[in-house]
């Protein structure tokens, strides 16, 4: 069972990434959580394998939460997808070199989200 | 009375030849013959001589010098020639008349009553008279025959030295007049100052030309149509400041004496104006009777004209006409010039209040690139004095580096203004427009630059683009649960719902149906508010300057090809007939070829939308010396004249065509043109807008012709490159596979279940030499693979059945092709997975197919060796397109690749991530913190790693440490690759 942390300040965002994840079930455990503090003291304590983070969030932004799990946790770190309404390249950038394996902007595409995750984590489609 | 020895009379008069032709002037000749005669003589009572001409106005001549014991009782200092005295009949008959008491001569009497005997000899030459010499005695025989023999020759002496006299004095004033003109001549050169000439002209005439008593010039001059004379200078000057010069008639050309002249460009000299009918009398000009006047003109333009006034009539004869006469030339050359000059410094003044009121900076440098002038705004911009600046060069001014290269580039463009950003210092944002300053000979004398100071519109940019942006942010987080909503309850609705509804209830049936459709329509709209939100966050950007723009070398032939790949997903449910038509030349353009690809693509598009059935066309030429194709139909911002070489690019379609009248607004925002009640489906009406900011950024021009009915064509040029800029390669360098070995022509396996892709793949490969085999999908592809023993296999990932992930994944585990390389070509950014699953290689689509077809030589060439696949190599390096280059050239060897921007983010990668080989980009390293560099440098020394410094822009290994020699084979392939001879050591 793989773990699954999706960090988000938008209750519907998390809504629609925690029923769209349902489709992996059995395959999959969701946890949800609505700031950059919360999402980084799961994402230490849990120890995920994958996790969305958004960038834009109170307490906390995303570019801060990636860099600081990356920092404590190490060589265990989960793979981290950034997912934004920022489009620009710059962010992307920034994204990336904060230590994101990926950037996912808004509005994505359910598909390819469950495609995504399905090859991260190596379960059969 | 004595008779005088002759030897003493001969010696007397000897000396007196001798000083009289000594004196200086005729009155001192006088005085000597009259103290030689009052010697010789001893019996002289009188003795005069009086000079001159005598003038018909003033019949006398004066006396210059008189002696003799009777010359007190003199009553007059002249000699009256109308008054019947003797010397005046001596001078009327020009001849010597002797008078005695005894023979009185009945032309005159003495001069003194009670003279006995008189002589007046008059002092001629016979053709000119100078005067008379006069003698009385009051002894009866005190002027005998010998004394008068005596008198005569010396009068005959004085006459002659009077007569040399005149002419060395003629001589002496004629140098004099020149000598005073050329002085004259010289000031009136040096002076530039239009009232100080005139004011030294009539102080001039009225000092070198006799006579003169005033001098006044005129200027012609033009006031609502009509030419007048006006007075601007008389000498001497009027005593009060208010008072106009004396002649204040304002006279027309062809009326008044001045007019006349001015007329006719001839003087005219009036000896008495009382008689003269043209004469216009002024109230002051009762005073004077002659008056001479003298057109003022210079190379064939009138000026106006000089006037020298006196009260004696007849005043002035030819030595005045002649003088005035060059007075005058001079005085128009020097007016003529100092007009000039005025002119000239009411221009300058003009442009000095110009320049200093103006709220943009102003800066002027030279050839030599050394700042000429500034004004005071660029002072202020420059926070620098003015008189720092000037003299200093360009270079040295803030931000002067990059001033330089938008002169320079200002150069290039002669004729055109370059405008250009630039920031001298954090935080300030000047814009300058420069534009070359065309010299006459040169090509130029220097350039102007317009200097403002733009960072309050900056930062007013900043807070439009950062409110788009947050805007955008805001509307994308909604439509991020719209959109994803939507396919969550359509996937629930087919999965779970729909199929438990009874099939025999038809409204249950319908209502589904419908229920569907509505979502396809959220979804659809949905997209395209997405579609609208990213384009109107591109426009902001692109208006506000705030994008990078990366430029470089790029062939619009491969950016044409990309937009056609990206595109054919539209052409799919369409009767249409694609064709690509390249033209002959290069095609390089200096660009942003993403930017580029965006208004292809964008072209592309829009002709789809607007063509039902037909054909489209893309054709790409290189256009020399800016010879367009004929414009088919009416044509809208089309550009009239280009010079020099372009590279066009043409999208032709055979659609509904677009109205002239609707013609101009297809480039404007948010217009759309035609019947917006059809169910054509819509676009946001920012696509056109947006590919004309991108083509105007790269100094091109966009435009339209349409023929309605029967169809558009949408046009672009760019500035074509030179094309050494960019090493053309060869086509061997292309396809060194079928060069080297044509008997056995290297294998290629395409899978793409897309036809479109399969036949451009199949063209491009063949071109280049291969043989091509074709799957259309994956099930195909492995058949073909065991059969064939392709060198490679290119594979799409998403294809119906079996995709190309599965595929891989059986291929590989077949003993019978798991030695075929595979490269994934797909629009799905899922590298990792294919690296993972054993791919050779991974390019995305749209790609460029000088990259691909790189790849595939490469690939095919190493395709038996041993695969690089399991090695890891990390690049670290800042600049996006660099990066990415090396990282395909990499992955090209089957390298598995994590590309970071900052060491920062490296450090972050190595902690956990185990890379065989690091690359650092030099700017990175220059960049980073010591206690950065010595982390990474603890981390390499923990881990047997290789660990390359390298110019990745230059291509150039400049440094390499921390060598290890553990995968000195993989360095070797990094420098193979990067063309490379330097060790790594």
């Amino acid at each position: 069972m793989k773990r699954i942390l999706v960090v988000d300040d938008e209750p519907h965002i998390r809504t629609l990434l925690e029923q769209l994840l349902e489709e992996l079930d059995g395959f999959v455990r969701i946890e949800l959580a609505k700031d950059g503090e919360q999402g980084l003291r799961l994402a230490i304590e849990e120890g995920p394998d994958l996790v969305f983070l958004d960038i834009m969030m109170p307490k906390m932004n995303g570019f801060e939460v990636c860099q600081r799990i990356r920092d404590i946790r190490g060589p265990e770190s989960p793979y981290i997808i950034m997912l934004s309404a920022k489009g620009q390249i710059v962010d992307r950038d920034d994204g990336l070199s904060s230590g994101a394996n990926e950037y996912i902007t808004k509005p994505f595409d359910p598909d390819f989200v469950l495609e995504r995750v399905a090859a991260i984590l190596d379960i059969p489609a | 009375m004595t008779n005088p020895s002759r030897a003493g009379s001969w010696e007397e008069l000897a000396g007196l030849s001798r000083r009289i032709n000594q004196a200086e002037s005729p009155q001192q000749m006088a005085a000597q013959v009259i103290d030689c005669l009052l010697g010789l003589l001893p019996d002289l009572d009188l003795v005069l001589v009086s000079l001159g001409e005598g003038q018909e106005h003033e019949p006398r001549l004066p006396i210059v010098a008189a002696a003799g014991h009777e010359s007190a009782r003199l009553e007059q200092a002249f000699i009256d020639l109308k008054d019947g005295s003797l010397p005046a009949a001596a001078i009327g008959r020009r001849q010597p008349i002797k008078w005695s008491l005894a023979a009185p001569d009945p032309a005159g009497q003495p001069l003194t009553q009670g003279s006995r005997t008189a002589l007046s000899i008059p002092l001629s030459d016979g053709e000119h008279s100078w005067g008379v010499l006069h003698l009385e005695s009051l002894s009866a025989d005190g002027l005998g025959e010998q004394q008068a023999a005596l008198v005569r020759l010396i009068a005959e002496q004085l006459s002659v030295a009077l007569h040399n006299h005149q002419l060395t004095s003629e001589v002496k004033r004629e140098r004099e007049r020149r000598q005073a003109m050329a002085n004259i001549s010289n000031v009136l050169n040096e002076t530039l100052e239009l009232h100080a000439v005139f004011s030294m002209i009539v102080d001039a005439a009225r000092l070198f030309i006799p006579h003169v008593e005033q001098a006044v010039i005129h200027l012609l001059e033009e006031e609502q149509g009509e030419q007048f004379l006006r007075p601007v200078a008389l000498s001497p000057r009027p005593v009060s400041g208010n008072r106009q010069p004396e002649s204040t008639v304002r006279m027309r050309p062809g009326h008044g004496i001045a007019g006349l002249v001015l007329q006719r460009g001839t003087f005219i000299n009036i000896g008495d104006v009382r008689a003269d009918p043209r004469f216009v009398p002024n109230r002051k000009d009762e005073e004077f009777r002659s008056i001479l006047v003298c057109p003022l003109q210079s190379r064939g333009r009138k000026l106006g004209t000089i006037s020298v006034q006196s009260p004696a009539p007849a005043a002035f004869q030819h030595e005045a006409e002649m003088l005035m006469i060059e007075l005058a030339v001079e005085a128009a050359i020097a007016i003529e010039k100092a007009g000039q000059f005025e002119a000239l410094k009411t221009e300058r003044r003009r442009q000095d209040a110009i320049l200093r009121n103006m709220a943009d900076g102003i800066l002027v440098v030279n050839a030599a690139g050394i700042v000429e002038l500034v004004n005071p705004a660029m002072a202020e911009i420059a926070g620098q004095p003015a008189e720092q600046l000037i003299g200093s060069a360009l270079f040295d001014l803030p931000g002067g580096s990059t001033l330089q290269v938008i002169f320079e580039e200002a150069l290039k463009k002669p004729g055109a203004t370059v405008q250009r950003d630039y920031v001298p210092s954090p935080g300030v944002f000047l814009s300058a427009s420069v534009g070359v300053i065309p010299g006459d000979k040169e090509q130029h004398v220097g350039l102007v630059a317009a200097v403002r100071d733009v960072t309050r519109e900056r930062e007013v940019d900043r807070m439009k683009t950062d409110f788009i942006s947050t805007v955008s942010h805001e509307l994308r987080t909604p439509l991020t649960s719209i959109l994803g909503f939507v396919k969550l309850i359509r996937r629930n609705l087919q999965g779970k719902i729909l199929p438990h509804l009874p099939d025999e209830d038809e409204l249950a049936q319908q209502t589904q149906q419908r229920v569907l459709e509505n979502l396809d329509i959220i979804e659809a709209e949905g997209k395209r508010l997405t579609n609208l939100i990213n384009e109107v966050l591109d426009i902001a950007k692109m208006e506000s300057g705030n994008i990078d723009w990366h430029m470089s070398e790029i062939d619009l032939q491969s950016i044409v090809d990309k937009a056609v790949i990206a595109t054919t997903v539209l052409l799919e449910h369409k009767p249409l007939t694609f064709t690509m038509n390249m033209g002959e030349g290069p095609k390089i353009v200096r660009a942003d070829g993403d930017r580029c690809l965006q208004v292809v693509t964008n072209l592309i598009s829009n002709a789809v939308k607007f063509t039902d059935e037909g054909e489209i066309t893309v054709s790409v030429h290189r256009i020399e010396d800016g010879v367009l194709p004929e414009p088919r139909g009416e044509t809208y911002a089309r550009p009239a004249n280009l010079a020099g070489d372009w590279v066009l690019t043409q999208v032709v379609d055979s659609g509904i065509g677009i109205e002239k009248i609707d013609l101009p607004m297809v480039f404007q925002r948010f217009k759309q043109v035609g019947d917006a009640l059809t169910d054509r489906p819509r676009g946001t009406g920012l696509g056109l807008p947006i590919c004309r900011e991108i083509v105007e950024h790269h100094s091109g021009y966009i435009w339209v012709e349409s023929l309605p009915g029967k169809g558009s064509c949408f046009s672009f040029v760019l500035p074509a490159s030179d094309t050494k800029a960019l090493p053309q390669p060869a086509p061997e360098d292309l396809a060194p596979a079928a060069a080297l070995d044509k008997e056995a022509k290297r294998l290629i396996l395409v899978v793409d279940d897309e036809e479109f892709t399969r036949r451009l793949l199949l063209q491009m490969l063949e071109d280049a030499g291969y043989q091509v085999i074709t799957a259309a999908d994956g099930n195909e592809a492995i058949k073909l693979a065991r059969d064939q023993r392709p060198d490679l296999i290119i594979l799409d990932v998403m294809m119906p059945q079996l995709d190309g992930f599965d595929t891989l994944v059986v291929l590989k585990n077949d003993p019978q092709t798991d030695g075929i390389p595979v490269m994934f070509l797909s629009v799905l950014e899922r590298q990792q997975r294919g690296l993972r699953l054993g791919a050779a290689a991974y390019i995305t689509k749209p790609f460029e197919a000088s990259r691909l077809l790189e790849t595939v030589n490469a690939l095919v060439s190493v395709s038996g060796k041993e695969p690089a696949a399991g090695r890891h190599v990390l690049i670290i390096e800042a600049n996006n397109l660099t990066r990415a280059s090396v990282r395909s050239v990499l992955e090209t060897r089957g390298f598995q690749v994590w590309d970071v921007a900052t060491m920062q983010a490296g450090l972050q990668v190595v902690g956990h991530r185990s890379p065989d080989l690091v690359i650092v980009g030099l700017k990175v390293m220059e960049v980073a913190t010591p206690q950065l560099l010595a982390n990474m440098r603890r981390w390499a020394e923990q881990k047997p790693v290789h660990f390359l410094v390298m110019d990745l822009e230059q291509e150039d290994i400049v440094e390499s440490t921390l060598e290890t020699g553990r995968i000195q084979h993989l360095a070797d392939d990094v420098l193979e690759n990067l063309g490379t001879e330097d060790d790594v050591g």
